[in-house]
Order: structure tokens, then C-alpha cells, then sequence
């Protein structure tokens, strides 16, 4: 390894740009996934149906303390064997889905139990229906206070679903090790790839700072 | 218009109200008094069901809130309560605050809403911060919002809870007055308070709680003056250092 080899890294950017295009299109479907479960389970959690509660803590458990590799393992050679033949993209953002979901809903959950009590109180008290109180009155609420966690979420999910070049797709990191280790241009493919992580979780991040300004309620000082 | 039969209401291993019976009627002005931690405020969220009595009933309008099968939004939508803390929705607007549940729970129109919020921020006087957020209100002006707020959905009893132990004197007034207006209009009314003028002067019964118990029920002047029991005699004497 003498110089730093631009010239490579140039040429192998059509290579590099599949990859790139591979990995934001299963960090987009993800996030989306997994925001809705999220919800879900930190909806289901403040239920009054125990055994529905106690399933869903059962499973935040065991899906947050288990590496997410491990579980795209379990996905990918699992499924077949209950018959379901899914491709290894979709096997990727299931596992990423469900295992951002989980960190999610429990950022979620602390959104939701900083609403002051008398907030939930104020709006059955006017009728409104459990759901309608979630919906209307805690979950905007809520929402407002959890984005930065929520952003950081999305960010280590972009960083996570380089995981599922394990299972054999073809997203940017695949491409970046196959250029590093093939044609031994290791520092200019990882820095390369570390660079463009790092483009990609930059956009993020702008998007939360950006939400953040937008969803801020008028008449509060600071911070939201 | 209210009935409560042999409530009892238990936390844990801690009693909050004690076989507590009582009536109220249409057009009737209650101030409910005693020390903190009387139970005072737990019998007023019984009675529209935001806490669940352990024991006994209570009906409002002829319905049983404590019924398991009663249907709670609907009683809640036509017994409204007011907070000490006020609880505005501080993402909305006031008027949003006030059309939220016209809009939501009795699916009017948002034309019709927004003319019951405006009409209701001129009875309370607040009409010029309509687009304001709860931030950007006092303590008095967001009580009274939160007044027009359950008086949107025109219930027919109104529940306060203890309205201005958070204010100051001169924003006690504002929401006092607000009171007032609405006891002349007629509505029935249950309020928690350390108010004293307002117990003696709006009040047509007094019910005074202590120790998780109902001990006493009467007219202002003969509360005031007369007290039938010694604890009662005792708080007046303690806590407005009247010679009873």
C-alpha cells in the first residue's frame, strides 16, 4: 500500500453508486417500517390489556439485547424454514425494521410518560376517547419532544443496515469491502465509504434539525 | 341532577373517601372545602368518572357513571371540570383548545366550532387571544379559557377543581367573576376550593370533607355560623379564625 489511488476510487464510482442507491433505498423503507411499529408497540404498551403489554415488553427485551446480526441471521434461515421465501433485501428490512422499531417505541415511551398526567386527564374530561387523546393530544406532544432521539435512530439505523451485506446484498458497504479486500485498495475504499456514511447520516440529521424548527409551538421559548 | 350513594375510595392500602353520600341539584352551587388531602378533589373526579369508586354509585342526570357498561365519554362530554393547572393543550391555539371537542366528540361542523369558541371567548372575555398560544397567556387568562373550553361542548354540570389555587389574587378575581356569571346563567356547579368569600357568597351549599369523610352539608350561614359538628367548628376556627 504506497499512495492513496483516487484514480480508483473514481472508477469504481458507478460500483459505488449502485451500492450507495441500495442502501438509501432500504434505510427509507426501514425508517418508514420502522416508525410505524414503533408506534405500534409503544401504543400498545400504555394499554390496560396485560397480557398485550406484558408480550410486547417480553419482545422490546429481546430484540434490543440481541445483536442485530444475530437476528438477520435468524430471519434470513428462519423464515424459509416456516416456508416463507423472502429475498435477502427483504429479510434486511425486516430485521432492521423491527430492530429500529423497538428502540423507537422505547423512545417513544419516554416521549409519551413526559406528558404530564393532567394533559391525558384534561382531554377524557372533555370526552374525548382514549385513542382520540393518544392521537390528538399525547402523541403531538410527544412527537415534538422525541425528534432528536428519534433522528439519532435513523442515523444508527443507515449505519446498521450495512449489516446486511452479511446476507449477501449488494449495499454500499458489500461494495466498499469487495473493492477493499479484492483489489487491496483498503484505505481508499473505507475512507471512501466512511465519507459517504457520513453524507448520508449528514441528510438526516439536517431533516430532524429542519423538523425540529418546523414543529416547534409558537409562544414557547427555547426549545421545544 | 347528581346523586352519590356510599362511595368508598381506596389507593393501595390508604382510604381517600369514606362511605360518602350525597346530593346535588339542578342549579345547584356546591362548594366542596376542607384541609388538603380531605379527598375532596377524588370525589369530584368520581362523578365523572376519572377516578373509579372501589364502592357505591353515583348517578349523574339519571345514568350511573359507576355503571361497568356505562358509556364515560358520553357522561364526560356533558360534565365538564376545570383544572387548577388549567391543562390547555399547549399545541394548539386557545381557539383550537376550545373547538377541539365540539369538533371531535360531537361532530359538529368546524364553521359551527369556531362560532361557539368565538362566542364563548366573549362571555370570558378573551376574545382578542383567540390565535394566542397557552404559553403566551397568564395564569388567569388560561383558566378562563380552559372555562370556555368545557363550556363548549354545553355541559349541563360543571366541575371545578380547586380553579384558582394557582393564581394570584388579582387573576382569582378574573376566574371568581368568570364563576359568578356562570352561577347567575343558571348552570349546576360543584367547586372545589380554599375560597372562602366565594364559598360564602356564590355557594348555596357548602360540603366539607375531612379526614376521606363527608362531615358535614349546609347552606353558607348556617355553615358559617352554625356548624353542627365539632370538626367542622374546629376547621373554621384554625384555618379562617372564625369565632364559632
Amino acid at each position: 500500500m504506497s499512495e492513496f489511488d483516487i484514480k480508483y476510487i473514481v472508477e469504481s464510482l458507478p460500483y459505488i453508486a449502485k451500492g450507495i442507491e441500495l442502501t438509501i433505498f432500504i434505510s427509507i423503507i426501514s425508517s418508514i417500517l420502522a416508525f410505524a411499529i414503533g408506534i405500534t408497540i409503544a401504543f400498545l404498551r400504555r394499554t390496560d390489556i396485560k397480557p398485550m403489554t406484558k408480550l410486547m415488553a417480553l419482545f422490546v427485551e429481546l430484540t434490543r439485547n440481541t445483536p442485530l446480526l444475530i437476528q438477520l441471521y435468524i430471519y434470513y434461515k428462519g423464515l424459509p424454514s416456516i416456508g416463507l421465501n423472502l429475498s435477502p433485501i427483504a429479510c434486511g428490512i425486516i430485521s432492521l425494521s423491527i430492530y429500529t422499531g423497538v428502540f423507537i417505541s422505547e423512545v417513544f415511551r419516554a416521549g409519551i410518560n413526559s406528558i404530564a398526567h393532567e394533559q391525558y386527564q384534561a382531554a377524557r374530561g372533555l370526552g374525548l376517547s382514549d385513542f382520540q387523546t393518544f392521537r390528538l393530544i399525547i402523541f403531538p406532544q410527544a412527537l415534538r419532544i422525541i425528534i432528536p432521539p428519534l433522528g439519532s435512530q435513523f442515523i444508527n439505523l443507515i449505519k446498521n443496515s450495512s449489516l446486511v451485506s452479511f446476507i449477501a446484498v449488494t449495499d454500499l458497504f458489500y461494495v466498499i469491502y469487495k473493492g477493499a479486500v479484492d483489489d487491496f485498495m483498503f484505505f481508499e475504499m473505507f475512507i471512501t465509504g466512511a465519507l459517504i456514511y457520513m453524507a448520508l447520516t449528514g441528510i438526516v440529521a439536517l431533516l430532524t434539525n429542519i423538523i425540529e424548527q418546523n414543529l416547534k409551538i409558537s409562544g414557547k421559548a427555547g426549545s421545544i | 341532577m347528581i346523586k352519590v350513594e356510599k362511595i368508598y375510595k381506596a389507593y393501595k392500602n390508604f382510604d381517600v373517601l369514606i362511605d360518602v353520600s350525597a346530593q346535588v341539584e339542578k342549579g345547584q352551587i356546591v362548594a366542596v372545602i376542607g384541609p388538603s388531602g380531605c379527598g375532596k378533589s377524588t370525589f369530584l373526579r368520581c362523578i365523572n368518572g376519572l377516578e373509579k369508586v372501589s364502592k357505591g354509585r353515583i348517578y349523574v342526570d339519571g345514568k350511573e357513571v359507576t355503571a361497568p357498561d356505562t358509556n364515560l365519554n358520553k357522561i364526560r362530554s356533558e360534565v365538564g371540570i376545570v383544572f387548577q393547572q388549567f391543562n390547555l393543550f399547549p399545541h394548539m391555539s386557545v381557539k383550537e383548545n376550545i373547538m377541539l371537542a365540539p369538533v371531535k366528540v360531537k361532530k359538529i361542523s368546524k364553521s359551527d366550532a369556531d362560532q361557539i369558541a368565538m362566542a364563548l371567548l366573549e362571555k370570558v372575555g378573551m376574545l382578542d387571544h383567540a390565535h394566542k398560544y397557552p404559553e403566551q397567556l397568564s395564569g388567569g387568562q388560561a383558566q378562563r379559557v380552559a372555562i370556555a373550553r368545557s363550556l363548549a361542548m354545553e355541559p349541563k354540570i360543571m366541575l371545578f377543581d380547586e380553579p384558582t389555587s394557582a393564581l394570584d389574587p388579582k387573576m382569582t378575581n378574573e376566574v371568581l367573576d368568570t364563576m359568578k356569571q356562570l352561577a347567575q346563567d343558571g348552570m349546576t356547579m360543584i367547586v372545589v376550593t380554599h375560597e372562602m368569600s366565594f364559598a360564602r357568597e356564590v355557594a348555596n351549599k357548602i360540603m366539607f370533607f375531612s379526614q376521606s369523610r363527608l362531615i358535614e352539608e349546609a347552606a353558607p350561614d348556617k355553615f358559617f355560623h352554625n356548624p353542627q359538628s365539632e370538626i367542622t367548628r374546629e376547621f373554621l376556627r384554625s384555618v379562617l379564625k372564625l369565632e364559632v
